[in-house]
């Protein structure tokens, strides 16, 4: 299980709960700090004023897509990797806006070391 | 003449008498007044009349009845003679007289005066003969022109008659040959029959369709080789549109039917026949019409199975996102709770089961639906190990039915390829193959470095997979690599071998099949080394 050197903060869309809530579980799991939302717009407001190392996103939000809320976060900070996790087999339309594509069918080990990756190319 | 001495007189007054009386025309002399002085032997011959009975009569008397033409009593006012005493001129007519007995004379009148020797007008002499056979002949002779004037109008009328039947004639003829170029040139075959189903025409369209012809009677049918297309049965002799046309007066419109040419070809037609009537409604034969449809059909074929594809890719894609949603959930909520503290061993375990059936769930979720995409990312590839784990997928099964699995290939062979589209072609694969095979059967797994078949020889891999399972029913050969096609009634959506023959061929690759009912199936694949060999 890869660990990301320092204590990075990903911020999680999604607007399932459930779902939602034990993503989270298992990145904090991994040592991460996570930050909630399950709409755009408060993660617009999440992103804009707080400090996040990535965005983790569903793509079939309640109000837009992950990859139109890529966009507008990539206009903002445009350094920070922002991941596009799905229940879709294919990647959708756009990527070029994001950073990474995860299927939903990955397991959490396999999605956690994409994760850390990203990161770690990064840093 | 002067020779008037009594003597003489005498002698040739006897003379004359007798000369009178053997002529043969009639004579007869007036005196002034009209009256007959004399009637020759002939006249009393001709007429009926003796002399004594008319000698010293007048000619406007009426005895003889002089009529001409149109029935004009002559002899009162217009007697040939007196004209002839008046005027000095000698008279000629064809008249009628009646004889003593009662019937018509047609005659010839000659009468002229007679002069004395100072030249006065003493009386008259008419000669009269009958020219019945003249008039007769003179009637005939009408009669002929009558009649042959009545043939030259015939002639004229038939010659007119034939001169319009050969322009008709020719009108139709030509229009006949119009007729026959319009139909050769048609670009429907046409075929005709006589009244008793006899094939007797076929244009050129027909014969390219079919590659040439066959006439004949109905048993030349059986020659012309054609299936239903809706059951997929042989159109047997009396059923072809042909011979009900002419035999029930049916009409067919574009019978969808499979025919196989007499040159082997396999093509798909419209047939259609409708019966051709005289005057009188009674059958006389059939005009049959076939159209190639083969591209036509091909092409809505296809369409009809992109759209298909299409519209299950959609689906596919919705139900594939819909059910992938929880089974991350499951995934995550079981790494949590595999993480917790207060499990004890047992309830470990459990939890790793549950993770390898959600990991089989996630697996099917992405080869199933997940399939043909344009993805080509394409990278060096274990053919061997996938393999091996394409076969872990249906380890359950393989357990169930003790079928024994037969590796024979080296660990390590590679080429360059997408591993999805590998594992997706060979869980297919292989998953037939368990399927079809009894309980205690085989499947064989063979990879080995390989030469393409024919003439590329490009380098690669053959991989083999084999079963002694049930085979392939040779009817069904044909369609096994078409999309939607398949024999399993409640599972499988048809599409398994056709996305891996889509894979093998977006690699550059073949696939190549050999089966036996009853006996097993053996698919075999060549793979290029890489895509680029592959050439695709």
């Amino acid at each position: 299980m890869a660990i990301a050197r320092c204590k990075p903060t990903l911020l999680c869309v999604d607007d399932n709960q459930p779902a939602l809530h034990v993503r989270q579980l298992v990145l904090e799991s991994a040592g991460y700090t996570v930050l909630v939302a399950s709409d755009s717009a408060t993660a617009m407001e999440i992103f804009s004023s707080s400090a996040v190392n990535m965005v983790v996103s569903d793509h079939f939000l309640r109000d837009g897509t992950g990859i139109e809320l890529a966009t507008a976060m990539k206009k903002l900070k445009p350094d920070v990797p922002i991941v596009i996790i799905s229940g879709l087999l294919n990647a959708p339309e756009g990527m070029e806006h994001a950073d990474l594509f995860i299927c939903k069918t990955d397991s959490p080990p396999q999605v956690l070391e994409k994760i850390a990756g990203l990161l770690n190319g990064r840093s | 003449m002067d020779q008037d001495t009594p003597a003489l007189r005498g002698k040739s007054d006897e003379f004359c008498k007798q000369l009178m009386d053997n002529l043969h025309d009639a004579v007869y002399c007036l005196d002034r007044e009209r009256r007959i002085t004399y009637w020759n032997k002939a006249a009393e011959k001709l007429t009926g009349y003796c002399a004594q009975e008319v000698l010293g009569t007048k000619c406007n008397d009426n005895v003889l009845v002089h009529v001409d033409e149109s029935g004009y009593q002559l002899c009162k006012e217009d007697c040939p003679a007196s004209h002839a005493m008046a005027s000095g001129v000698p008279q000629n007519k064809d008249i009628y007289l009646r004889h003593k007995l009662g019937h018509k004379l047609s005659v010839s009148v000659h009468a002229s005066s007679l002069v004395d020797s100072q030249g006065r007008i003493v009386g008259a002499v008419e000669v009269f003969s009958d020219n019945s056979q003249k008039r007769e002949a003179q009637e005939q002779a009408k009669a002929l022109g009558d009649a042959l004037k009545e043939l030259d109008a015939t002639c004229a009328r038939l010659h007119t008659e034939l001169a319009e039947r050969k322009r008709v004639e020719e009108a139709l003829s030509r229009s006949e040959g119009h007729l026959r170029t319009i139909v050769d040139n048609l670009p429907i075959g046409v075929l005709f029959t006589d009244a008793q189903g006899n094939l007797i025409f076929a244009n050129a369209a027909l014969q390219q369709i079919w590659g040439g012809a066959r006439f004949g009677g109905v048993e030349q049918y059986a020659a012309y080789k054609g299936w239903w297309a809706s059951t997929g049965k042989q159109v047997k002799a009396e059923e072809w549109a042909a011979y009900r046309a002419v035999r029930n007066g049916e009409t067919s419109v574009n019978e969808v039917i499979e025919i196989e040419t007499f040159d082997g070809q396999r093509k798909t037609i419209f047939n259609s026949a409708f019966p051709v009537r005289d005057e009188k409604g009674r059958i006389v034969g059939a005009v049959v019409t076939n159209e190639d449809i083969t591209e036509r059909q091909h092409g809505q074929e296809s369409l009809i199975r992109s759209e298909k594809l299409a519209s299950a890719g959609r689906m596919a894609a919705t139900i594939a996102h819909e059910i992938n949603n929880p089974i991350a959930a499951v995934m995550n909520l079981l790494y949590v709770l595999g993480a917790n503290p207060s499990l004890d061993a047992d309830a470990a375990k459990l939890i790793t089961v549950i993770d390898e059936e959600i990991g089989r769930l996630a697996n099917i979720s992405r080869t199933t639906l997940g399939f043909y995409r344009n993805d080509s990312d394409h990278s060096v590839v274990n053919v061997a190990k996938l393999l091996d784990e394409a076969v872990e997928l249906y380890s359950r099964k393989v357990q169930e039915n003790s079928i024994y699995v037969d590796r024979r290939h080296v660990t390590e062979q590679f080429v360059s390829a997408n591993e999805g589209e590998l594992r997706h072609l060979f869980a297919n694969l292989i998953s037939n193959s368990v399927d079809a095979c009894p309980s205690g059967g085989r499947l064989l797994l063979r990879v080995i470095p390989f030469r393409e078949w024919g003439n590329s020889q490009k380098p690669g891999l053959k991989i083999t997979i084999a079963d002694n399972g049930r085979g392939i029913d040779p009817r069904h050969r044909r369609n096994i690599f078409e999309p939607f096609f398949t024999t399993k009634e409640t599972v499988g959506n048809g599409l398994g071998l056709w996305v891996s023959k889509t894979i093998v061929q977006k690699h550059g690759g073949t696939i190549r099949v050999r089966s036996s009912q009853g006996r097993g199936t053996v698919f075999q694949i060549f793979l290029p080394k890489s895509r680029a060999e592959g050439a695709f």
